[in-house]
């Protein structure tokens, strides 16, 4: 079950609204939301909801234990790491060590549970939060345990840290109608997202992606591209609807992206991308690190270690590593050559304060970050680097032009639907940059916000990839 | 209160102005096979308690019975209601859905949907097969029954599965709505026109008998019971086809189980004397085309005569939508037709009428000397055809074989046609050339009173021996 499942929309959310609505207290209201998150959760696997409870128990006993002994919450949070690392990392570290020794031995085989790596990252930021003393343990099982399950964020977050949303567990929330606004406004525009841009561009990079050596470099460029935008429109998409869902039971959840693509530099890209990954990453492995604290070397060492884990969190394969380390390369090279630059800047004569050299500034962050991304969804690393080499090696323009495009799946219309969804995107990052957001729409009367709604829902409705020849791409963030 | 009153009351309509545009969108999106999907769509729009004859089956049915003769011939106000490679699960959901409006006295059911051996069908089977069908209680037993659960709410809804073909819209797909015209004059059965040439099998060869599938046989004993409790006459048969070693068996099945179950059978595969079906009256192996599918008809309508106390509406007001349906018909039969003998005699049908052109002068010898005698037999002078001047002539109804009016200003159904032999060697229709003649010869403008508009222009020139040609 996920949220663009029927499913989802005509069965679970009416009856756990329902539910919700009868009670009278935030731990009835507690209670029926834990239900519905791991009915939510069984409905991926039944097998994997006793991982799911398990490591919520270590972490719920660790903070409860925590108290006499400190050094149980890290434990605690070194149990719940070592569930991540068995399922997560087994095969990639026996088949690693299998290539590198050149040893004969059967690989095991382990399916990584839905959501592992965001639920584990939830509960050790609640266990990190009570080492560092930024939280009181949480005694009510139920509110616990609905924390690490909540069914909006289980399977691909956004990840939340204990101080922000346990407060908001144990006070009861109002079904209201503004909530109910801002949940159609913004899950709208999640699906459309997800439903429109993503999943129609996933016809083509599932493909050629494959396929890689078929293709001229021109259109691999464009294949490239339009794996930038899926990554982005999937998880924002997912993002957007997880915030939508949570506010409509009266949970406020930060926002998880804020315009990437915008990004003048690597780490103001950051800033933007997966935000609570990001933030879970500065606070609990950065800074513990030393941070920026004890010189340049020392910083630029940490960086690399955070983008390096970064990449292994986001999937068990050498070209996720080498992923998080392209990542965490642009920054040290921004970093160290800034100076230079600006210098440079100046003797040329570019003034830095101009439209244009943002402009530019935008796109060269967008292309390495592009770039980047082709080692993130190739299968390895071999068939990454055979990847770059092609995109460079038979360029052929021409073939970008003579129909080639509409070869895998994606028709003329689809790319004009396309074209025409991710100007859209455009605008709206472009407004939102500008500082209007959601509340900006919802401000405004009922009769322009539900033509807003409505029109959204038809395009979503007729131009959305979903059923028939379609099908329905899983999240992409699931996966980790 | 007042404004939480407010407030439901602006949801409430949001919501019956979204479900509204659902459903516009649904009509619109909609596939419109012409199997499965448009016969139960213009099922709905039949007047209620005007079909006498419901046709059911696959395509064996849709395809092999053509309405337009059963109505032209015997005045039977028969609906073919059928689907392509129909099981007999969706035959027997059809039915129940067709009982809703209509009170047959007869139900002609083709057996090939027996054949089917498969829990489910392909998926694209499923979907034309449900497609067509409103929303109900039968629909969500006829879904269940078509296709494993997962695919339940998506055949349901149907728009899942047909929403992307925003990219291939036509005129058609605006004309499904409630108000629409047009949906009415169809009765199901879809002609295939053009031939082929098969060799006839020899159904008495086979004498094995197919076991019929659980699934199947249960649908069948449905439609059976639904029949008998209804009081309407069910009457089984299998449609000819040039693939029996894949369907006799599943023939000779069925002659026990008639028997058993004391109903008329009728194989079709067997009676080549009474339907005088032979292999050209085949379009491909397994479908007879539009000749093929009138002589059966004919047998057909004999046999619905002799069992049945049918009515004859013809010249009914009620009931003129069939006519528009065999004029249809046979239109498109019309402009199917490659052979001059053929065409002529396609011609005396009636409902048309012809104008034509006779431009320039040649030696009056075979072949032309035949083919104007066969002119003339349509009502043009054959004395004015032999002759060695150019001319035109208005034939008002092609059917009545009355020589028709020389000139070359002529009015027809309200509309001026003027032949002019001297400067553009061309016909205008109300003032805009429609035709330019290319060659000497003979020149065919076949007028459609029914579609109110020139429905073809052939052409017999003397450079081609008069065979027939078409712009």
């Amino acid at each position: 079950m996920s949220f663009v499942n029927l499913q989802f929309w005509a069965l679970f959310l009416p009856l756990c609204l329902l539910a919700y609505a009868l009670m009278r207290s935030a731990r009835g209201q507690n209670a029926v939301l834990l239900l519905a998150s791991l009915v939510f959760y069984a409905s991926y696997d039944l097998k994997y909801l006793l991982l799911l409870l398990a490591c919520t128990a270590v972490s719920y006993l660790g903070g409860l234990l925590g108290e006499r002994d400190r050094r149980i919450y890290i434990a605690a949070a070194l149990i719940d790491l070592l569930a991540l690392l068995v399922f997560k990392y087994t095969g990639f570290a026996l088949g690693s060590i299998q290539s590198l020794t050149g040893l004969n031995f059967s690989l095991p085989e382990i399916l990584l549970p839905v959501g592992l790596s965001f639920y584990v990252f939830q509960s050790c930021s609640y266990l990190f939060d009570l080492y560092n003393h930024k939280l009181e343990p949480e005694r009510d099982l139920i509110a616990y345990a609905l924390f690490v399950c909540f069914f909006p964020t289980v399977v691909s977050g956004p990840i939340q840290k204990g101080r922000e949303l346990l407060p908001q567990i144990r006070e009861k929330r109002a079904l209201s109608y503004e909530n109910f606004s801002f949940f159609l406004l913004v899950f709208l525009w999640g699906a459309f997202l997800k439903l429109v841009i993503a999943d129609r561009l996933a016809l083509m990079t599932d493909r050629l992606f494959l396929e890689y050596y078929d293709y001229s470099g021109a259109i691999l460029m464009v294949n490239s591209l339009a794996y930038t935008f899926q990554i982005y429109t999937d998880f924002a998409g997912y993002s957007y609807m997880a915030i939508a869902v949570s506010r409509l039971f009266g949970f406020t959840l930060k926002d998880n992206f804020r315009q990437p693509y915008l990004a003048a530099d690597i780490q103001s890209f950051w800033r933007r991308w997966h935000i609570s990954l990001t933030g879970w990453f500065t606070e609990y492995l950065y800074f513990p690190l030393g941070g920026s604290r004890k010189g340049s070397l020392r910083r630029y060492v940490n960086i690399f270690i955070v983008f390096l884990v970064s990449g292994l969190w986001h999937g068990a394969a050498w070209s996720f590593v080498l992923w998080g380390g392209l990542h965490g390369f642009y920054q040290v090279f921004g970093h160290i050559t800034r100076q230079g630059r600006n210098a440079l800047y100046d003797r040329l004569g570019i003034d830095r304060s101009k439209a244009a050299f943002r402009l530019g500034q935008r796109f060269v962050t967008f292309s390495l970050v592009s770039f980047a991304w082709i080692f993130f969804r190739s299968e390895n690393l071999t068939k990454a680097l055979v990847y770059c080499r092609n995109m460079l090696r038979a360029f052929a323009p021409w073939t970008l032009f003579d129909g080639s495009l509409t070869a895998f799946g994606i028709s003329g219309a689809d790319w004009a639907i396309l074209l025409f969804a991710l100007a859209l995107l455009g605008i709206v990052s472009a407004l939102r940059e500008k500082g209007y957001d959601s509340g900006c729409i919802l401000r405004q009367g009922m009769a322009a916000r539900a033509l807003l709604c409505w029109g959204l829902f038809m395009v979503i409705l007729v131009f959305g990839a979903y059923g028939g020849e379609y099908s329905a791409s899983a999240f992409i963030y699931a996966g980790f | 209160m007042k404004k939480i009153l407010k407030r439901s009351l602006a949801l409430l309509l949001i919501l019956i102005f979204t479900l509204c545009s659902v459903w516009a969108l649904d009509r619109v999106l909609l596939i419109k096979r012409y199997d499965g999907v448009k016969p139960m769509e213009s099922f709905y729009a039949q007047e209620t308690g005007t079909v006498d004859v419901l046709l059911m089956g696959n395509s064996h049915m849709g395809v092999h019975v053509d309405t337009a003769t059963l109505w032209r011939e015997y005045g039977i106000s028969a609906f073919s209601l059928w689907g392509g490679v129909q099981p007999m699960w969706n035959t027997y959901h059809f039915l129940v859905e067709a009982l809703k409006t209509q009170q047959p006295k007869a139900v002609v059911l083709e057996i090939g949907g027996l054949s089917v051996e498969d829990e489910y069908s392909d998926e694209a089977t499923q979907l034309k097969n449900v497609a067509g069908m409103h929303l109900s209680l039968n629909k969500l037993e006829a879904v269940k029954a078509t296709a494993p659960r997962e695919r339940w709410a998506s055949l349901l809804l149907g728009l899942p599965l047909y929403h992307q073909r925003y990219s291939e819209l036509t005129k058609e797909d605006f004309q499904y709505f409630p108000w629409s015209e047009g949906l009415i004059n169809n009765k199901g059965s879809y002609a295939l026109y053009g031939h082929g040439d098969f060799d006839m099998a020899d159904p008495w060869a086979i004498e094995t008998a197919a076991e019929i599938s659980d699934k199947s046989l249960d649908y069948f004993m449905g439609i059976v019971s639904l029949c008998r409790g209804q009081g309407i006459e069910l009457i089984l048969v299998k449609t000819p086809t040039v693939d029996l070693e894949k369907y006799q068996p599943y023939s000779n099945a069925v002659a026990e189980l008639a028997e058993e179950l004391g109903l008329d059978f009728y194989d079709f595969n067997k009676m080549t004397e009474e339907t005088g079906i032979e292999g050209g009256d085949f379009y491909f192996d397994t479908h007879l085309n539009l000749s093929g599918a009138r002589k059966l008809s004919l047998c057909l309508g004999e046999i619905l005569l002799d069992t049945l106390p049918l009515s004859d509406h013809r010249g009914d007001a009620a009931y003129s939508s069939w006519d528009v349906n065999a004029e249809s018909i046979d239109d498109g039969y019309l402009l199917d037709i490659t052979q001059a003998e053929d065409y002529l005699e396609e011609l005396k049908r009636g409902g048309r009428a012809v104008l034509l052109i006779k431009n320039g002068d040649w030696e009056k010898r075979e072949p032309y000397l035949g083919f104007a005698e066969e002119l003339s037999a349509l009502g043009a002078p054959l004395e004015e055809l032999l002759s060695g001047d150019s001319g035109a002539w208005l034939i008002e109804d092609s059917a009545a074989g009355e020589a028709g009016e020389m000139g070359l200003d002529f009015l027809l159904d309200g509309k001026s046609y003027t032949v002019d032999f001297e400067d553009a060697n061309a016909v205008t229709e109300n003032g805009s050339i429609i035709y330019s003649f290319r060659d000497l010869g003979i020149s065919l403008l076949v007028y459609d009173y029914n579609c109110g508009k020139m429905l073809d222009i052939v052409d017999f020139m003397h450079t081609d021996g008069f065979e027939l040609s078409r712009g």
